[in-house]
This record gives structure tokens, C-alpha cells and sequence, in this order.
């Protein structure tokens, strides 16, 4: 029986996947106050590559990715292609795991050890992927809603501390780091649902571009929210200069000393997206796994791929400055052969070569 | 099978839901305040702290009191840290309202406050600096008052009610940080004084400090601040006096309800300022034989006032170029306007400052005169 999930809860599971971890940490830092021009520039690159991720997943719409593969590129080379995207989801789900452990140390809870808090929440994440794709999507469902209730909430709220100067001058060093903070922006987050080409064959319907095109829309302009919220409060060189700005951004709110210190709603928000996050990469590797070595089932392989992820995220970073460093230094460069080139060429081969053969 | 499991849920929930990091309320010893004082001699920072603690009478009867330690240490978490020596408990900072420095410290750098409180997770960055205008900082907290024992808090409300006086500034630590990164790098402080009435030491709250990058560089009385405050559209409330107004004899006194300020500069090869400034005022006071109320007495009375008032706000001005210190931050306002002058211009701002001129111009909208509309005659 093959498990699958409704469009409306596959578009919800890609926005919480999206605003994920950005939530709180910002991405395209460059463009300091212009961050909101970068995000909507990173937007029409996004919905432009994520044309061909539909593109490459319409090619048999009833198969799984590796299914795709396999037919394109023959067996050996369709299972090494597709490992390199197995290992891109496993790497971005540690990152993750890493954001999350990070953040809770930093904010709450410093003399914690991260491994500890990583550790159960990978646990949990373990067991809800092992419940299969319809709970990941039911539970997207039933959290989007709310979180996204509560997180827009603080903008009315930090109405009173905001300053509409932070914006201006627009532009005021150029367009090059505007379009330094949109590459950043579009490598992550928007880029990274690559990872839904192992999810969205568990739709029941085949409307790939309604699902990434909606959900891409709906979750920048939410990014745009955030982003213009933090350059407001905080002004451009302070909002860069936080690890977590949206945190310290609602941490100012104060209402008549009555409606204060809501920044846990945040806090809250942020983990609760990035266990979706987590979910969907640990599903993702797994389930891609368990198709490149030739097993019907992922449900045994999520405990050990879990495992590994929360090894690798304790290895991956020495700090928070590496992490820090790497999420805005290296990650946009280094995603970029998983987020643009591969998909290019899969989708390219395909049509040059392979097209007349598989219609026939 | 399942009742096991409900079991088993209900053990771990209950058994394991407290967190590393727990501290209970008796294990940790608030802070209210913190000075800070520098010592060249030894190189260190002292820190004196003001703690909350609660005595108990039982029947729900407790009393608040403050305690004080002082410690020091090389850098300020040293000291911070090192207070734990005496007062056995770790401190708890996240109630912290206020921060006092000293002069040393103030002309050294403010740098090592500011990130201190903006780097800790605990501190919270709505705290208020306040400039201590004696010998030791830590000399504020010899102060006996009964309205408010704890010496911080106290400070924190003269502080909040700046909006009815407006005589010193009410900022909180990140506006400071975001003046001191922006490209004026210059911002104010309040300043308190520690003072002799009634054989006891009171504090009080008067004008501003300046402060250009990191360092103190001058002071503006309360006069002068108020109008600083006006510049920087911060006035919410106040009085504006008006000693023998046209000659008259009779005193006037303004209560200010709201004030907005709007700054355009005009760049051309002489940059100028106009400030608009508009403010709600009523007619609180009329302490003389001269009936003001009349018509056409208050509008002669409503020309002068706003004449006056922008020739005083020009002298601030003045006064404020002399400390060629930017704490209107002018400079934003020529980078927003202008952005390709302000990049040609930027490094040489601090000359240029010097010779921008003002057109000020006040309105006043006087909208009442409070409960009476006659002046008291003194019956011949």
C-alpha cells in the first residue's frame, strides 16, 4: 500500500520546510537593510529552478525520483546520481539538527550539553518519520497555522519600536550586495526543497509546479515579513550582527510594561520548525536510501541514518562561528552543484537525448 | 499493553521534564542595578550590584530591601562573575533595569558595558545607562530615599517619567548602540547627580552627557536638553516657561501635550537644515496682571513664543556644533537625502558639521488653558 498525502498538506509541509530554521536565522546577510529587494530576487530564481524540479518529476509521474533516475541514466550511473542526492539531504538535515542544538544552547539553556538536546530531538524525529509521510504532512498541517499566527502576530505588536529610516537610503552601497544577500536567499532556503523531489511523488494528485510554486510564494512573503520586521526594529548593523536577529528583534517588544519578554513564542516557533525540517530530510534520506539499494521499505533504515545524522551534526561544526561561517560563507557555493547544476543537467540529458526512447 | 504504555508515558513525563539549566527562585540572587567604576591605578573594573531581597514577617507580610557587593575584576564578565565569591549564589540579571558608570569609565570607552549587556543571553538589552556625575558611580547607591527603597528602581522610574519633564533623555541601551554604530557614532546620556537636602543624599536627574564614538566628551544642561530632545522629536511632555512675556511683567508656562519634529536637509554647496517643529501646547499658567487668554493677546502672545522658542533651540544648536559632536545625527538625514554627497562627503563630516546653518521654525498650537479662562484680578 502506497502511503500518500493530500496537495494542501504537501504545499504546508514545504512552506514549514522553507521557513524552517530561517525563521530565526537569517540568511543573505549582504544585503543588510535591502534584505526584503534580495529575498524577492532569490524568489524569481527559485520558482525559476524549481520549474525544472517539476519539470524532472512530470517525466514519469506515477515513479519515485530514483525511479526517474534509473530510467534516464540507466541503473549503476541513476543510483550514484541519486546518492549525491541522498547525501545532500542528510547533510542538510544534520545542519539542521545543529541550528536547532545551537540555538536552544545559546538562548536557554548554556551549560546543556548540545548533544543532549540534539539527541532527543532526533529521537522524536526518528520515531515520527518512522509513522510514516501522512503524519509528517498531518502534523505540518495542524502546526502551520498556529505557528504562523503567532510568529506574524509580533508584527503588529513591534509596530511602536520600529524606525523607517533602518530602510533608507535603498540601495545605498549598490545592487552587488543585494544580489550577494539574493544568492544566499535563494541557495537557502528557497533552493533547498530539491529535497521534496524524494516527497512529492507521495502526493496523491501530480500537480508538482501548484505545490512549489504556491508554497514558495506564500513562504517568501512571509520571509519578506521577517525581514523587513528585523531590519525595522533592529537597523541594518545590528540585525546582522545577531546570530538568532529575529529573537533578539521581538525581545524588544514591550507594550505598557504589560505585554513583554515574548520572544519565547519565537523560540517556541523556531523549534517546532526545524523538527519539520528535520523530519523531512531524515524521511528524504532514508527514503531515497532505501530505493538505491533495492529495498521496498525505508522504516528500518531511519534509526541508523537518524543515528548518523546526529554524528555527523556533532562533528560537522567545532562552534557557532563555524556554523555561523559556513551557513553564509560556504552553503551557497557548496549547495549549488545539488540545487542548480544537477537538476539542469538530469532535466537537459532528458530531453536531448532520452525523450523519443521513454515516450515510446 | 496499552495501559503499560500510558504507564510508561506518565513516568517519564513527570520524572524527566526538568532541564539541565533548572534554577529554583531561592537558589538565585536578583539583580536590580549594577555601577560601574574604572580604577587606573589597579587597571580593573569594580562593580558594585544592588540585590533584591525579600524579608519575610509570615502572614504574607514581606519586605523588599536592597544589598549591595562589590567586587572587581580585569574585564566586566570578570568582575560579574567574580561577584559569585560573595554572594554565594549565582546573580540573576534578566531584571536588571539599570547601569551606572563613572566618569573614569565614560572617558575611557563604553564599549565593554555595551557588549557586555548586549552579548549576554541573560541581560536584557532594554536596560538604561545612566552617567553618575561623581567620583564613584557606586556613590548612587548611598542614596536614602522612601519612595522606592531599591536604589535601581527608583532611577528606573525618575527615568520613565522623563516623558512628563523631558529635562534628560529616556533611552534604552539599543538605541545607544544603534547611535554609537550609525555614522554619527555620537549619543547622549542622563545624567544623575547625587545631592545634599535635608542631611541626606537624593538623587536627581538633569541634562546630558555627550558622547562621541565611545568616549564622554561634554555635557548639555537640562535647558539645553530639553531642546536637544525637541531637535530629536523625543518630547512627549513638559513645561516650557516664559519669563516676562512681552514685556508684559506677567509669567507664562506652556504644559506640553505632544511635540513632532521634521528635519529636511537642503544640499547645495552650503548644507542647511530646516526643522519644523510643531507642538501642542496648553496655556497652564498665567501668573500676572497681563490677560493673555484675550484673543488678541494670544495670538501677539502664540508670535512671540514661537519666536522665542526657536531663537533657544538655535542657541542649542550652537552650543552643540562647539562640541562638534553630530547627536542629532544630522549625518543620516544627508545619507538618506543624498546618498552619492554623503558617500563624497563622509569623511570630512565632522569639518562640515561645523558650518551647516538652521532655519528652525515652531508652531505652536495652543489648544486650551487648562481649567479657567479668566485670569485672577486682585480685587482693588
Amino acid at each position: 500500500m502506497k502511503e500518500t498525502i493530500s496537495v494542501r498538506q504537501s504545499i504546508f509541509t514545504m512552506i514549514m520546510f522553507i521557513i524552517g530554521s530561517s525563521v530565526i536565522i537569517t540568511s543573505g546577510v549582504d544585503a543588510k537593510g535591502d534584505l526584503w529587494i534580495a529575498v524577492i530576487i532569490a524568489l524569481i530564481a527559485a520558482l525559476a529552478i524549481t520549474w525544472v524540479y517539476s519539470k524532472i518529476l512530470s517525466i514519469k509521474p506515477d515513479k519515485d525520483f530514483v525511479d526517474i533516475l534509473e530510467l534516464i541514466f540507466g541503473k549503476f550511473f541513476g543510483r550514484l546520481l541519486a546518492f549525491l542526492f541522498v547525501f545532500f539531504a542528510f547533510h542538510l538535515g544534520s545542519l539542521v539538527l545543529r541550528n536547532f542544538g545551537e540555538f536552544i544552547k545559546t538562548i536557554g539553556l548554556p551549560e546543556t550539553p548540545n548533544s543532549i538536546l540534539m539527541l532527543l530531538c532526533i529521537l522524536l524525529a526518528i520515531l515520527s518519520v518512522k509513522s510514516g509521510i501522512e503524519i509528517i504532512g498531518r502534523g505540518c498541517e495542524l502546526f502551520l497555522l498556529i505557528l504562523l499566527f503567532l510568529v506574524l502576530l509580533t508584527i503588529p505588536f513591534s509596530i511602536p519600536e520600529m524606525d523607517i529610516n533602518n530602510l533608507r537610503p535603498m540601495l545605498y552601497e549598490g545592487i552587488l550586495p543585494v544580489l550577494k544577500g539574493a544568492f544566499a536567499t535563494f541557495s537557502f532556503p528557497f533552493a533547498e526543497t530539491i529535497v521534496f523531489l524524494f516527497i512529492l511523488p507521495s502526493t496523491n494528485k501530480s500537480q508538482y509546479f501548484k505545490v512549489y510554486y504556491t508554497s514558495l510564494i506564500f513562504a517568501a512573503v512571509v520571509l519578506i515579513l521577517l525581514a523587513l520586521r528585523n531590519v525595522l526594529i533592529l537597523g541594518p548593523e545590528t540585525s546582522i550582527r545577531n546570530y538568532f536577529s529575529s529573537y533578539t528583534a521581538v525581545s524588544r517588544i514591550n507594550i505598557a510594561n504589560f505585554l513583554q519578554r515574548i520572544e519565547s513564542i519565537i523560540a517556541i516557533s523556531f523549534l517546532i520548525f526545524t523538527f519539520a525540517k528535520i523530519n523531512i530530510c531524515l524521511y528524504a534520506s532514508s527514503k531515497g536510501l532505501s530505493k538505491i539499494l533495492g529495498f521496498d521499505d525505508y522504516r528500518f533504515l531511519v534509526t541508523p541514518v537518524g543515528l548518523l545524522m546526529f554524528n555527523f551534526s556533532i562533528i560537522v561544526y567545532e562552534n557557532i562561528m563555524q556554523m555561523v561561517e559556513w551557513a553564509t560563507k560556504i552553503w551557497p557555493y557548496y549547495s549549488l552543484p545539488f540545487e542548480v547544476f544537477l537538476p539542469l543537467f538530469i532535466y537537459f540529458y532528458f530531453i536531448t537525448f532520452k525523450r523519443k526512447k521513454l515516450s515510446n | 499493553m496499552s495501559r503499560i504504555k500510558i504507564i510508561f508515558i506518565l513516568i517519564i513525563s513527570l520524572m524527566f521534564t526538568s532541564c539541565w539549566n533548572y534554577r529554583e527562585l531561592d537558589q538565585i540572587s536578583t539583580a536590580a542595578g549594577v555601577a560601574f567604576d574604572f580604577d587606573e591605578n589597579k587597571n580593573k573594573y569594580i562593580l558594585t550590584t544592588e540585590i533584591v531581597t525579600i524579608t519575610n514577617y509570615g502572614q504574607g507580610q514581606s519586605l523588599i530591601l536592597p544589598e549591595y557587593f562589590n567586587e572587581e575584576g580585569d574585564t566586566i564578565f570578570d568582575a560579574v562573575r567574580n561577584l559569585v565569591s560573595k554572594t554565594g549564589k549565582k546573580v540573576f540579571w534578566s531584571h536588571a533595569k539599570v547601569v551606572f558608570i563613572n566618569k573614569k569609565l565614560a572617558k575611557k570607552s563604553i564599549l565593554p558595558i555595551l557588549d557586555w549587556i548586549e552579548r549576554d543571553a541573560e541581560v536584557r538589552p532594554d536596560m538604561k545607562i545612566v552617567f553618575v556625575n561623581s567620583e564613584r558611580a557606586r556613590d548612587i547607591f548611598n542614596t536614602t530615599n522612601n519612595l522606592q527603597k531599591i536604589v535601581s528602581f527608583h532611577v528606573y522610574d525618575i527615568l520613565e517619567s522623563s516623558k512628563n519633564i523631558s529635562k534628560y533623555p529616556n533611552i534604552n541601551l539599543w538605541q545607544i548602540i544603534n547611535e554609537i554604530q550609525s555614522d554619527s557614532a555620537a549619543t547622549i546620556l542622563p545624567v544623575a547627580y547625587i545631592v545634599k537636602e535635608n542631611g541626606r543624599n537624593i538623587i536627581k536627574l538633569s541634562g546630558c552627557a555627550l558622547f562621541k564614538n565611545e568616549k564622554l566628551v561634554g555635557f548639555l544642561d537640562d535647558h539645553h536638553t530639553k531642546n536637544l530632545l525637541f531637535i530629536k522629536n523625543l518630547v512627549k511632555g513638559g513645561i516650557i516657561p516664559i519669563k516676562n512675556a512681552l514685556s508684559t511683567g506677567t509669567d507664562i508656562s506652556f504644559e506640553i501635550y505632544s511635540s513632532k519634529t521634521k528635519i529636511t536637509p537642503i544640499i547645495d554647496d552650503k548644507l542647511k537644515f530646516n526643522i519644523d517643529i510643531s507642538i501642542d501646547v496648553s496655556l497652564a499658567e498665567n501668573s500676572g496682571e497681563f490677560d493673555f487668554i484675550k484673543e488678541e493677546n494670544l495670538i501677539k502672545l502664540k508670535d512671540f513664543a514661537e519666536k522665542y522658542i526657536a531663537q533657544d533651540i538655535e542657541n542649542t544648536l550652537t552650543k552643540i556644533q562647539d562640541y562638534d559632536v553630530d547627536i542629532v545625527n544630522f549625518g543620516k538625514l544627508v545619507k538618506i537625502k543624498n546618498p552619492s554627497y554623503w558617500k563624497k562627503n563622509k569623511d570630512n563630516w565632522d569639518e562640515l558639521f561645523k558650518y551647516v546653518s538652521y532655519s528652525i521654525n515652531v508652531k505652536l498650537n495652543i489648544f486650551g488653558t487648562a481649567t479657567t479662562n479668566k485670569i485672577i484680578k486682585v480685587g482693588k
